[in-house]
């Protein structure tokens, strides 16, 4: 009888245990108005943000930047069970409570919407973690690819580090920033501005996931003299917003570190972290409908230079870029294969799902990272993106007078494939020349359209393939753009002879494009 | 392989001929939402469950080990989506059922002899069991939160008792009895699951008697109560 009694009071604790699930929820609560609230950027603003800003000719007095309605704020938090955090620039509380006082909430006269939350996963894989204090020599090779890929050489031989530039990192946790040796040189200097932990509300980040702190070595980590990340001089505000390994991220502290990034004086943003299918179909990736997407785009309007991981779902189902990657002024990174030199298999594609170009660009989605005990090779776009980052902050360094969307477009123009493009690649692989020299290489032509009747044929030029010595340089991208400008299939090709390619131009629409790139050459054919 | 075939195939659609090595090849393929998928209009996945049989022991003779009995199930389940938060669906599944019978003074079933290591009772089924779920939490393509309540109906293909005892000069004796005569082929039941994506925890409580009742034979019925885990196998 009482075992019987007992397994009546099991099924009905699970019964229970989800309707409690359901009724005490998380909820974001948007505000109609910010009637009647005084504002001092001056008070507000570290000093940076105010310099960023009218750097940007943003304007000091923005109503997104006001406080929220404290009468409203009193209202809302006496109603809801607790509250987590408010977003001045969406005029928005996270707010737990029950569906009942949801309601309630709801009806007050200057809510005007109300969302449901939750958290959400996203995949990024780290590979062969463990205790490592040796470079071996896989490592080594790697380490200094990571970097030389980008012509980081050419911004250290110009003295060119990120100095003055102020990163802030969003990620799961920092263990052994603190404390390893990777990061002596910005402790010593005390270049960690500021901290926050926004899953816990507190100052110490220094533990969790170390995902954090491989992505913040893949900007500024320094072993052995060796730069594990271009942006060594930068300054950093570290921001932990993820809670559980595998990336349990949260929305809300996205949102909420990346007005504090932007108070205390943030020029680049470096969020290696996605949503997608957990929480979002994929029509859902149009650069308009995630809070977290508008809130990138939010931060670039505030001067800010976004730099997002596209995500690791190039392998499987999703397939397309997650957001915030999905926003039009986020800067996009994917990943290449060190060893090939094109697409790495899981770094997410483009286009969005209203069919922008992402990609931006792309970096190492496989490099050398310190961990936490350690140096580690590791995979995943999170990487490739804290290597864009400290590339675009040693870029910005060099050229202060640009603004954050003039240093975007810049970026992606220093890039090696540029002006190519595919959804794979972006526009290729930043190159520090572009900046350094003060000009994209420009190199000769490696090859001719040569149309025959109803045969057209890419012929690379002998002198070319004389000149050529071998890696990547043999490397053909080529890509069909249909009269929308929207592509249609895109390759890489390995270059061995003069023919490289020949097309039937009757199996293509009149306004087809073909585009093709070989060296630093980019030629087009229209049908 | 077949890769590199589908290259082929298109490459030759499309008129393009190649003299050199296509290192990469990506179409572009039409955004469209799919219908299958997670939480799109259709969803199938096979499933693998393990769990343990509770209940009242009566003291009829025919008491169970807790702990030790236990129920096996591998299935394939279809999942069809009405609205945001309902579907329905059933499932297609192999399960198996393990009683470990106490060895105890008393005892009547299946018979009335102890045995010195152990003695259970099993059978195996193929059974459909169609499903309510209501779905609960925002959730993009993924299964999300979620309660199902269900029934379930089983054809018993086998059943069998076995018996094992450790004997005098040291050797073990192991008896299996199949073709049990007591059986009922047919059985059903009520179940419940709670989930998060992959993981379920799941209950059944099984409303049909596993034992026939004629003058030969009467067993008590034994515990008809499962609890359990099933992990999905998907993503």
């Amino acid at each position: 009888m009482i075992r019987r009694l007992l397994l009546t009071l099991l099924f009905c604790s699970l019964g229970m245990l989800a309707m409690v699930s359901a009724q005490n929820s998380k909820y974001w609560v948007f505000l109609k108005n910010k009637k009647s609230v005084t504002f001092d950027p001056y008070s507000y603003f570290d000093k940076k943000a105010i310099e960023r800003r009218i750097a940007n000719g943003i304007s000091l007095v923005d109503s997104t930047d006001f406080p929220l309605n404290s009468i409203y704020e009193t209202s809302i938090t006496s109603l809801a069970d607790s509250v987590s955090h408010s977003s001045r620039w969406f005029n928005a509380m996270c707010v737990y409570a029950s569906s009942e006082k949801i309601e309630e909430i709801r009806n007050l006269p200057f809510v005007s919407d109300v969302e449901l939350m939750e958290s959400a996963p996203i995949a990024c894989s780290v590979e062969g973690a463990g205790w490592d204090t040796t470079l071996n020599a896989s490592m080594t090779s790697i380490l200094e690819k990571q970097t030389k890929r980008m012509g980081g050489d050419l911004f250290e031989n110009a003295g060119i580090d990120g100095k003055g530039i102020r990163i802030a990192i969003f990620d799961g946790g920092f263990p052994s920033v603190n404390t390893s040796p990777v990061f002596e040189q910005i402790r010593k200097e005390n270049r960690i501005i500021k901290t926050w932990d926004f899953a816990k509300n507190k100052e110490f980040v220094y533990g969790y996931m170390s995902h954090g702190t491989m992505t913040m070595s893949c900007i500024a980590g320094m072993i052995k003299g060796k730069k594990i990340g271009l942006a060594t001089g930068a300054e950093f505000l570290l921001a932990r917003t993820e809670v559980k390994r595998e990336i349990f991220s949260e929305e809300e502290n996205w949102l909420a570190a990346v007005e504090w990034a932007d108070k205390n004086g943030a020029d680049i943003i470096s969020s290696s972290l996605g949503y997608t299918y957990q929480r979002y179909f994929q029509n859902q990736m149009d650069g308009k409908t995630t809070l977290v997407t508008r809130a990138a785009n939010f931060a670039a309007r505030k001067g800010m230079l976004v730099v997002n991981a596209a995500g690791n779902d190039g392998d499987n189902d999703w397939h397309i870029v997650g957001a915030p990657a999905d926003a039009d002024s986020c800067l996009s990174v994917g990943g290449i294969d060190p060893i090939t030199d094109f697409h790495i298999t899981f770094s997410s594609l483009g286009p969005t799902w209203d069919k922008r170009a992402k990609p931006n660009i792309s970096t190492f989605g496989h490099v050398a990272a310190a961990g936490k005990n350690g140096m580690q090779q590791v995979d995943g776009t999170s990487f490739a993106c804290p290597l864009a980052a400290g590339f675009a902050a040693c870029a910005w360094q060099m050229n202060r007078s640009l603004k954050n969307m003039q240093m975007f477009l810049e970026i992606e123009k220093s890039a090696d494939l540029y002006p190519y493009f595919d959804y794979a690649h972006g526009f290729g692989v930043p190159q520090a020349s572009y900046f350094t020299e003060n000009k994209k290489q420009i190199s000769d032509t490696s090859f001719d359209f040569v149309k025959k009747e109803d045969v057209l044929k890419v012929m690379v030029r002998q002198a070319y393939l004389d000149k050529k010595t071998g890696g990547f340089q043999s490397h053909l991208y080529y890509n069909i753009q249909d009269t929308d400008g929207l592509l249609t299939e895109y390759n890489v090709i390995l270059v061995s002879s003069n023919e490289v390619l020949s097309f039937r131009t009757s199996n293509y629409k009149k306004g087809e494009k073909l585009n093709v790139h070989l060296g630093s050459y980019t030629g087009s054919y229209t049908f | 392989m077949k890769k590199i075939l589908a290259i082929a195939i298109i490459i030759l659609i499309s008129g393009q001929c190649y003299s050199q090595q296509i290192l990469f090849h990506k179409d572009v393929k039409d955004t469209t939402m799919g219908k299958v998928g997670p939480n799109l209009k259709n969803f199938h996945h096979f499933y693998i469950g393990f769990g343990f049989i509770g209940g009242d022991n009566n003291g009829a003779g025919n008491d169970i080990v807790l702990g030790k009995s236990t129920n096996f199930v591998f299935g394939y389940r279809y999942k069809l989506k009405i609205c945001k938060h309902y579907a329905i669906g059933y499932d297609l599944a192999f399960n198996s059922y393990t009683f470990a019978l106490e060895q105890k003074k008393g005892k009547i079933f299946p018979d009335t002899i102890l045995h010195n290591k152990k003695e259970t009772f099993s059978y195996y089924n193929v059974g459909l069991s169609p499903y309510m779920r209501f779905n609960y939490g925002r959730r993009g393509n993924s299964i999300g939160k979620f309660i199902d309540l269900g029934a379930y109906g089983d054809w018993t293909y086998t059943a069998r008792t076995f018996a094992k005892d450790k004997v005098e000069n040291g050797n073990i004796v192991k008896i299996t009895t199949s073709n049990l005569k007591y059986i009922n082929s047919f059985n059903y039941g009520a179940l419940v699951r709670i989930g998060f994506n992959r993981w379920v925890i799941f209950g059944s409580y099984r409303l049909s008697d596993i034992f026939k009742t004629s003058d030969t034979y009467n067993f008590s019925e034994l515990p008809r109560t499962t609890l359990g885990l099933q992990v999905g196998i998907h993503k």
